[in-house]
This record gives C-alpha cells, sequence and structure tokens, in this order.
C-alpha cells in the first residue's frame, strides 16, 4: 500500500519505477593526481571505469578486481567515492578561486572536498555539521584529500545567521527522507507525515541560506529525495517568500546514480 | 612540539609560523583570512571551530600524531628516506614493520634509532618509522609508526 502510494506519485511526475543497481562511483582529486595518470594506474591493476556523462572528474566503477577502499591510491586521496549525480551539486554551485563559501550540511566531506577542488584550495569554505558522531568521517575525508581551505564548525546550520558573514556562495544539501536505492525497506520506513516534517525543516535551512547568502549571491539547494514536498514544492516556497531567482534545477531518476535533486538561485534583493 | 617533531625528519622550515593555530592541543595551518572568519565567529557566536585550514597533527602528552598532510609538507624535504618494493609499501601500509630484504634504497644515513620517510618505488609517501636494525639483519629494519592504511582503520574502528 505505501509503496504503491510512492509509486504512483512518481507516475505521476513522470517517471515509472523500476529497481535499480545503481554503479558505484569516483571523483579524481585533481588537487593531488592528474586525471589520466589516475586512470592509468587503476586500469594497469584491473580495475574498469567508465567516464560519468555530465560530470567533470566522475567515473562509474564497472570492474575491480580488488576492494578500492584499501587501495593506495584511496588512501592517499587520490580519489572519492561519491555517486555521479551527487558530484553535480558542487559543480552547479561552480565556485571560484578565493571565494568564500558556505557548506551548510557538511558530513561525510564529499561535497566540501568537491568545492575545495573547484577552489583549487584557496579561498575559504565554512563547513556546518550538526551531529558530532558525522565530525570523524568528515576531518578524516579533508585530511586524507588535503584540504586546506575549510573551517568545520560542530552546529546546527539554522545558526549561520549568527555568524554574521555574508558568503558568495551556498550549498545546501539538505538532511532528507532519501530514497530507495540508498536504504533496504526504504518504502515501509517511509510516510507522508514525515516527508513533510523534513521539507519544514528544509524550509527553515533555506531561510537561513537566504540570510547568509550576499546579494548576487547564489546558492545551489539540493536533496537525494524523490518527493515533490522536499523538491519543486519547497523551491517555489522559497521563491515566493525571498528575493531570489531559480536559475536553473535538475531533478536525477535513479537508474545507474542513485535519486537526486538541485536547483540553483540568485539572491537578487535584501 | 610540532617545531621538535619536524627536526627529525629535516632542518627546513616547512610550517610558517605566522599561519600556525593550536587549539586543544591541535595544531592547524589557516591563512589570514581563515583567521579573521574563525575570529568573527567567536566574537558572534562564542562557538571555536573542529577544525580549520591544513591538519597539521594533535599532541598527546610529550607525543605528537602528524597528519598525513604534514608529512606531505615534510616529505620533499627529509633527510632520511627508506624505499621499498611493491610487496613491503602494501605491508608496510597495513601496519606492519619493514625487513631488510624488501629495502630498494635508502637515501641519508638512515643511522639507527633516527626516525625515517617511507616510500614507495613511484616515490609516494606511505609513512614513517624508526630504523631500528641494520639492513642486513633478519629483524625488522624500521618500525612502522605511522601510515597512511590509519585511515582505513580509522574508519574500522568507527564501526
Amino acid at each position: 500500500m505505501q509503496k504503491n502510494f510512492f509509486i504512483e506519485r512518481y507516475a505521476d511526475l513522470g517517471w515509472e519505477y523500476k529497481h535499480v543497481d545503481p554503479l558505484h562511483a569516483i571523483r579524481v582529486n585533481t588537487l593531488i593526481v592528474k586525471e589520466k595518470e589516475l586512470i592509468e594506474r587503476l586500469n594497469n591493476r584491473g580495475v574498469e571505469l567508465e567516464k560519468a556523462k555530465g560530470i567533470q572528474h566522475g567515473f562509474f566503477i564497472t570492474k575491480t578486481p580488488f576492494p578500492l577502499t584499501s587501495s593506495l591510491e584511496y588512501l592517499k586521496g587520490y580519489f572519492f567515492f561519491q555517486d555521479a549525480a551527487a558530484q553535480k551539486a558542487a559543480e552547479l554551485l561552480n565556485p571560484k578561486k578565493e571565494e568564500l563559501v558556505l557548506d551548510m550540511c557538511a558530513s561525510p566531506g564529499g561535497k566540501t572536498c568537491h568545492l575545495a577542488q573547484l577552489m583549487e584550495n584557496t579561498g575559504n569554505i565554512v563547513a556546518l555539521e550538526l551531529k558530532k558522531e558525522r565530525l570523524i568521517p568528515l576531518k578524516n575525508n579533508l585530511e586524507r584529500c588535503q584540504i586546506k581551505n575549510t573551517i568545520v564548525y560542530n552546529i546546527n546550520a539554522k545558526q549561520a545567521v549568527h555568524f554574521k558573514i555574508l558568503f558568495d556562495k551556498i550549498l545546501l544539501d539538505a538532511p532528507c527522507s532519501g530514497n530507495f536505492t540508498q536504504e533496504r525497506d526504504w518504502f515501509k520506513k517511509r510516510d507522508i507525515d514525515g516527508i513533510k516534517r523534513n521539507a519544514d525543516l528544509q524550509k527553515e535551512l533555506l531561510q537561513t541560506a537566504f540570510y547568509c547568502l550576499k546579494t548576487n549571491g547564489e546558492l545551489v539547494y539540493a536533496t537525494c529525495s524523490l518527493e515533490p514536498e522536499e523538491n519543486e514544492e519547497n523551491c517555489a516556497w522559497f521563491q515566493k517568500k525571498f528575493p531570489v531567482k531559480m536559475v536553473s534545477f535538475e531533478r536525477v531518476w535513479p537508474e545507474q546514480t542513485t535519486g537526486f535533486f538541485m536547483a540553483k538561485f540568485k539572491k537578487i534583493g535584501v | 612540539m610540532i617545531t621538535k617533531f619536524i627536526q627529525q625528519f629535516t632542518k627546513k622550515k616547512v610550517v610558517e609560523e605566522r599561519t600556525l593555530l593550536i587549539q586543544n592541543d591541535k595544531y592547524f595551518l589557516v591563512d589570514k583570512k581563515g583567521k579573521e572568519i574563525i575570529q568573527q565567529v567567536r566574537q558572534n557566536t562564542g562557538n571555536d571551530p573542529y577544525l580549520m585550514g591544513l591538519y597539521l597533527g594533535r599532541q598527546k602528552g610529550y607525543t605528537f600524531f602528524p597528519s598525513l598532510s604534514l608529512l606531505e609538507l615534510i616529505f620533499p624535504y627529509g633527510d632520511n628516506i627508506v624505499t621499498v618494493n611493491d610487496d613491503v609499501a602494501f605491508l608496510f601500509i597495513c601496519g606492519r614493520d619493514v625487513f631488510g630484504k624488501g629495502i630498494l634504497s635508502i637515501n641519508g644515513k638512515c643511522a639507527e634509532n633516527t626516525i625515517v620517510l617511507v616510500q614507495n618505488k613511484d616515490k609516494e609517501l606511505l609513512g614513517f618509522g624508526k630504523r631500528v636494525h641494520p639492513i642486513t639483519s633478519k629483524k625488522e629494519v624500521v618500525t612502522n609508526l605511522f601510515d597512511v592504511g590509519d585511515f582505513l582503520r580509522r574508519e574500522k574502528n568507527r564501526d
């Protein structure tokens, strides 16, 4: 019953539900290794990779004779395991060298490291993480990838407004309901009330993001949820409530990647 | 403490003091703008960062535990470097010591009881250790003090 409810609403949105096994993907950390060198090196060890379309440094892993997590290349931070769709979020924000960027919900740091990579490890990223236990993987990943432009705070992102700092760009990869490709029994565990609760929290975070953004600054709002309340409806609410302009948005349904939604906004007033 | 640690590897100054920040026995390199942000957040909210800039390591008692980032900063200037073959490189990043037959070359004096950096044949830093026995010995030549496999072990311990 519950599952049918979700399947029907996905059909209404134009996507026919099917079981998918997204491919594992990596992002080459060009801060410390050249893409061609890493790919050649992994190929020589029997790892088969396929370039993911539409992203700069992403590759699907199609075959590996050994666990890549224990490879020297991984340990040295030459690459990051990151879903190919999720790699689009930092690229959509497109932070430049020397900019000041806020990453509102940072752990485990895949997108934080990606932002740093795009900024060539210059400028500053302020990364926030509410949950103490999630700081450890964030720290490990920043250290492993040799990130040096990030300041991490263990606080609720809603408090960022009290920093009294205005940022050039903001990434809000919001806590969300997730989707069925990431979690077993997802359909059994989710109901519309829970989704609405998440949507309310996301609205509060969007509001905070607005107040932390410079005029003409840009914000990328992203979730890995498939639910319209957490995506299109929140975007519509944000545009109605605040002087922002939606620059672009993209919904990725599960296929080779997990499901993902992202929208880019420009702040046009105070 | 950090200066003393670095001096075990090189006399070269690899860390600029003006960018050094110490918080709760943890050492970081932070640029000027980063320091201003930290100051502003502290003033406005009373919050200190959990992590900032480049993490260099932490002091626990009289021991300094370096980060991989600090070792990478030291690596180009390291006086004593032991190069190992692929098999030993793999064992080393699994936390094992280095035995003589896996050593390809030794740069610098690498005298007994000195701290040495360990690299693979592709000149990639694997970690560091202490030279304990002569290369001809059947015992371990370099005891492992830290290696890049630490990241994996940290994750496993967390689980």
